[in-house]
């Protein structure tokens, strides 16, 4: 015979156990992995990015999607606005690290890359190409530096819900290519 | 030792431990707390700062400072952080092994329970012990702050400093550079150093600066190597660095920089300009490919009547191009360009406006630019270096003028010039001298202009460039005869006549000069006071319009049919 | 939508030269889940046969140590004590993605509690195995505080499922302080907690952690739990002196009548009032409700529109083009959850309270030697160190049966 105060306990456990059964079964999204990245269409390019990240260098980082770069000769994203002269010095250019690189093609053609190194996910050439140019440049989670936290600490913060979780075998959210001339 | 001991002995490093990571944390907290501070507020006045009046420059000037104070502070900022994190964690690993190893190898001590009588022992070794430790600790947590902020900082994105290391990455840019250079920056070399250095080489037009040191050819008896045709034609001279052959040839559709292997001649690569706006219209002896290209030990640069600049890396890579204002001269533009370390000078005298450009080598940006009063010419600049630094030396039709190469500031001026000049001066010791018929033969203090002797008798060089040899200085005309002028005052020591003219400029390498005249004769002369002696002649049957030049014991000839040749010595 | 950014003001040049650089990007390799899943198991096997057949405080040290190389850094602070139960929420509510594995990281801890007690927390817990390891001298915090304290993740449970199924994003993750710690990053809360970690047994735990709430109820009606031997116990008062998270309770003696009868009057008192406090607590709900409902970003986020403030959210709504008919749907849906979600809290934070003094004042069986509160003990077996009989003992007959 089972003692009457093993009995109560089993029954207490099993109605603790019974909600969260309940919930279990109750769930309706089954896919494990799902990762957080930035939706770049929603992005406003706040800045909080490069510091709600949990790591001391933000996961976020700059992205050039070439295929839709105009290779401007004056780019928005790299000379700020009140920009005087379109040369290499610091009050004329936008990014406060450093990160974009420009490279001559061939005239008047710059090539512009970001320098990972440096970046640090402020979104300033992201606004500024977004403004006036393009939107070649947008701002992306780098799955090799994310942590994949539970709750990203971006998207607690994100004024414009742009962190969403994707899918793990779509990790990057890119933008659409502008019409390929033919 | 017992166990006491080592109770107390551990008990002691977990004090020092615990102290240091004590300090070691409030110390990261408060930075934590300031330092995102002081980088918000950083941030925010170099904004507010670009958005003023840029074109004033002491404010464009304060906007640097800031923006490289900025970049170092920043990345200084998580390099200290992420530092004191690993500084933190190896505090707690420490922490954790010896509080580990007290509890884990050691008996665990009866402590006694509340209530019972303690007896009222009080160790004053602790005391001290304890106090010990807080010293200890707060040294090293001073030294971990002294140390962090002495680290130092990141080389970041200098253009120069990036630019110096691969030509591939050089931020090609028609502008100027202005990023604040950071400490690091590796050092440009400097310009007097770059004038003085000798060199195995043959970069520039008429070999280098300097007497050159290539080996001569170990006789005069050639057999030719390799010989290949050139895609399209030019009057230029071909260089070499190491085993590349470059030089230049254009028609009215493109302008071409070709790189040849020295060992077989075989086209390593090419480069095209195509892009200029016009083509002027030149005379059939000059064409659009006159000037001889400059290579340094990471680039190429070639310039061409159209006014196009191209610079390459080595292996072909485009680094810069530029176009400069539509040369509008009578023939055709024709000056070579001087490289002087980290510029380049070009001499750009056009019929309606003459100016000398400095370029710097690495991006094409304008170093500075000199509008000058001289009328039209054909001449290249050359170099010295004198009272420390690099004076250049232009010749045109009215007037001779040096500049310093650093500045780009006039010198000295003297309206002595006149005809049409097409040949280029000389320098040695301080001294330019310079030679074109109708207009000055004689020679100048490079410092201030004083001219130290003329010699307005002698026939001298319309097309050619006379050479310095030994105490001589020889005029090769393009009537054929050979001048030997005294080259202290100018007096003329004799006159040897040839069959032939000379276009090519003579050069002197190992105590003899190499000259080609019009006959396709190539010459290996030597002289004296007295006389001049031809030592050996070779025969190529060609007309030759360019310098020859010398790498590894061979001549790399450019024939008027518009061949390359390789010649070497028959063993 | 139309993307608002893709403009193509200027067409892509047709260059001869030039390839056009592809865009590299590396991609989230695999899930290890799996391995989490077996690992948290094995751990948990290990960490029960130490703590109960084996009664080593040494094990269990070892095994913290082992719990902050795993579970901390090697799988980045997971299983995760703050996120779990959000997910789970999440995942019910808001259709939140959630596979098998952490389904099963969130159950076996439970589970475990409700058969053996609080055995995740010794170390397969990472927070908590951070906190074990960097805890050096113990400050007591007085009794009444620390069951004052100890309400305080009641409350923030209670608060969080509110949150949670408002659709608030986690509120709690940004509480925790220990992740920074294990990405090898910091922040204030990090180093804050570390340092009061050293003098106060597991703040975090004690003071803060909700999933230890849930592990709280289960280990209560746990089937084996520590507990010390009646017979062979000294009463040295050295094990309650030893533990520093006060799961160790004194012996209490018989009480006179005078005491018993004050007990009744009380405990009538108490019950009595039962219904006012719930009220009570519901009220402070109900008056909270606007407070926290303040912070949901929907609410905030209508607030600064009505008030015509300019930020960065409201620029985002108002380029996205959403009619603003729907946000005062949605936050009315908000505010209608909070209006009913929080007093419900309340209720069950005031009854909870009341059931912890009702517990108090019930009536006493005297008991002479010490016991060990299940719901408390984190199994790290500090006790077993200060006991001076167990030092003695031979393996079979120790004093924690």
């Amino acid at each position: 015979m089972i003692s009457t105060r093993k009995f109560l306990r089993v029954l207490f456990g099993g109605g603790l156990l019974a909600p969260f059964l309940w919930l279990i079964g109750k769930r309706k999204s089954r896919q494990a992995a799902f990762l957080w990245q930035i939706d770049p269409d929603k992005c406003i390019q706040c800045g909080k990015c490069e510091t709600a990240c949990v790591l001391g260098h933000s996961a976020v980082k700059c992205v050039h999607q070439y295929a839709a770069c105009g290779y401007c000769l004056f780019c928005s994203g790299y000379y700020q606005d009140k920009r005087i002269k379109f040369d290499t010095a610091a009050e004329n250019l936008r990014c406060p690290t450093d990160a974009i690189k420009r490279k001559y093609i061939e005239d008047p053609y710059f090539e512009y890359t970001i320098d990972e190194e440096a970046c640090i996910g402020c979104g300033k050439c992201v606004k500024g190409c977004a403004a006036f140019g393009n939107g070649s440049l947008f701002l992306q989670i780098r799955q090799g530096l994310c942590k994949q936290c539970n709750q990203c600490r971006i998207a607690e913060i994100c004024p414009s819900n742009a962190v969403v979780r994707v899918p793990a075998d779509k990790p990057y959210l890119f933008k659409r290519p502008p019409e390929v001339k033919t | 030792m017992k166990n006491p001991a080592i109770r107390s002995t551990l008990r002691f490093l977990q004090k020092i431990a615990l102290i240091f990571l004590i300090l070691l944390g409030i110390h990261m907290l408060h930075d934590a707390i300031r330092g995102d501070q002081v980088l918000t507020a950083g941030l925010e006045q170099l904004e507010h700062l670009k958005q003023q009046d840029m074109s004033n420059p002491k404010l464009a000037a304060i906007a640097r400072e800031l923006d490289y104070l900025y970049r170092a502070s920043y990345f200084q900022t998580h390099d200290k952080r992420r530092f004191g994190l690993r500084l933190l964690g190896v505090g707690l690993l420490v922490f954790c092994l010896l509080l580990g190893a007290e509890r884990f190898f050691l008996p665990p001590e009866l402590s006694v329970p509340k209530g019972y009588p303690v007896s009222p022992e009080h160790d004053s070794g602790e005391l001290i012990a304890t106090t010990v430790c807080g010293v200890v600790a707060l040294f090293s947590v001073l030294a971990y702050i002294r140390r962090s902020s002495s680290r130092p900082l990141p080389d970041r994105s200098d253009t120069v400093a990036v630019a110096s290391k691969t030509a591939a990455d050089v931020p090609a840019t028609v502008f100027e550079s202005g990023r604040q250079p950071s400490p690091t920056a590796a050092k440009t070399p400097v310009l007097a150093e770059a004038v003085e250095a000798e060199t195995h080489q043959w970069p520039q037009f008429r070999g280098s600066l300097l007497p050159n040191r290539n080996a001569l050819p170990a006789n005069w008896r050639f057999r030719e190597k390799w010989k290949t045709a050139i895609a399209s034609p030019g009057y230029n001279s071909p260089v070499v660095w190491d085993g590349s052959v470059f030089l230049t040839g254009a028609d009215e559709k493109a302008r071409t920089l070709f790189c040849y292997d020295v060992q077989t001649g075989k086209e390593k690569w090419r480069v095209v300009c195509d892009k200029a706006p016009q083509v002027p219209e030149v005379s059939e002896d000059t064409g659009l490919a006159p000037p001889t290209v400059c290579v340094d030990a990471e680039r190429v640069y070639a310039i061409f009547g159209t006014g196009e600049m191209v610079c390459c890396s080595h292996t072909g890579e485009t680094v810069w191009r530029k176009q400069l204002p539509f040369p509008d001269i009578t023939y055709g533009y024709a000056s070579s360009p001087l490289l002087l370390g980290d510029r380049i000078i070009v001499q750009y005298d056009l019929n309606e406006a003459q100016t000398l450009y400095a370029f710097n080598v690495l991006n094409g940006a304008t170093l500075w630019e000199k509008k000058r009063d001289a009328a039209p010419s054909w001449s290249s600049p050359v170099a010295c270096v004198a009272d420390g630094k690099a004076i250049i030396f232009t010749a045109g039709c009215r007037t001779a003028e040096a500049y310093d190469a650093q500045t780009g500031d006039s010198l000295w001026r003297l309206e002595c010039m006149g005809g049409e000049v097409a040949a280029s001066g000389a320098a040695r010791d301080g001294i330019f001298y310079f030679s074109n018929t109708g207009a000055f033969t004689g020679a100048f203090s490079s410092t201030d202009g004083k001219i130290l002797f003329k010699n307005e008798d002698t026939p001298s060089p319309d097309v050619s460039s006379a050479v310095l040899y030994n105490d001589l200085y020889l005029l090769f005309t393009s009537g054929g005869s050979v001048l030997g002028i005294d080259a202290k005052d100018g007096k003329e020591l004799f006159e040897e006549n040839f069959d032939n003219g000379f276009y090519a400029s003579p050069v002197a390498v190992g105590g003899k000069i190499i000259a080609a005249n019009l006959d396709g004769d190539l010459l290996l002369l030597s002289a004296t006071r007295e006389k001049l002696t031809v030592e050996a002649k070779y025969a190529l049957k060609t007309k030759l319009f360019a310098v020859p030049a010398l790498s590894q014991g061979n001549l790399i000839v450019r024939t008027g049919e518009n061949d390359l040749i390789c010649l070497e010595a028959e063993p | 939508m139309i993307p608002i950014l893709a403009q193509a003001r200027f067409p892509a040049p047709e260059f001869e030269n030039y390839i056009l650089p592809q865009l590299q990007l590396e991609t989230f390799i695999r899930d290890p889940i799996v391995w989490r899943v077996s690992a948290l198991l094995f751990f948990l096997a290990v960490t029960g046969l130490c703590f109960y057949r084996w009664r080593s405080a040494k094990a269990m040290r070892l095994l913290a140590l082992a719990g902050v190389v795993i579970f901390g850094f090697l799988f980045t602070a997971c299983p995760c004590p703050v996120g779990m139960f959000q997910n789970l929420l999440a995942a019910f509510v808001h259709d939140h993605p959630l596979g098998y594995g952490l389904l099963l990281l969130f159950a076996i801890p439970l589970a475990t509690a409700l058969f053996f007690g609080r055995l995740f927390c010794a170390g397969a817990c990472p927070l908590g195995a951070v906190q074990e390891l960097l805890h050096w001298k113990s400050i007591q915090i007085p009794l009444p505080v620390d069951r004052a304290l100890r309400l305080i993740p009641i409350a923030l449970f209670l608060l969080i499922v509110v949150a949670v199924v408002a659709g608030m994003t986690f509120p709690l993750c940004s509480l925790d302080p220990y992740l920074p710690l294990f990405l090898w990053s910091s922040s204030i809360p990090t180093v804050a907690f570390l340092l009061l970690g050293l003098f106060v047994s597991r703040p975090f735990c004690r003071y803060v952690c909700p999933y230890g709430v849930l592990l709280r109820l289960f280990s209560l009606v746990a089937w084996k739990t520590p507990a010390i031997t009646v017979k062979t116990c000294i009463t040295c008062r050295l094990c309650e002196q030893g533990c520093p998270n006060g799961a160790v309770l004194p012996p209490e003696d018989a009480p006179t009548a005078d005491v018993q009868a004050r007990g009744v009057r009380r405990l009538s008192r108490l019950i009595a009032s039962l219904p006012l406090a719930l009220c009570l607590g519901g009220l402070l709900g109900w008056f909270a409700a606007p407070i926290i409902s303040g912070h949901h970003p929907a609410v905030r986020l209508l607030a600064d529109i009505e008030t015509h403030q300019t930020n960065d959210a409201v620029e985002a709504f108002e380029t996205s083009g959403t009619p603003l008919a729907q946000l005062q749907n949605e936050v009315a849906q908000v505010r209608h959850i909070f209006d009913w979600g929080m007093p419900l809290a309340g209720v069950l934070l005031a009854g909870v309270v009341m059931a912890e003094l009702i517990a108090e004042n019930r009536r006493r069986k005297e008991s002479r030697s010490y016991t060990i509160d299940p719901s408390l003990c984190f199994c790290c077996g500090r006790c077993y160190a200060a006991c001076p009989l167990n030092r003695k003992r031979e393996p079979k007959e120790g004093t924690a049966s």
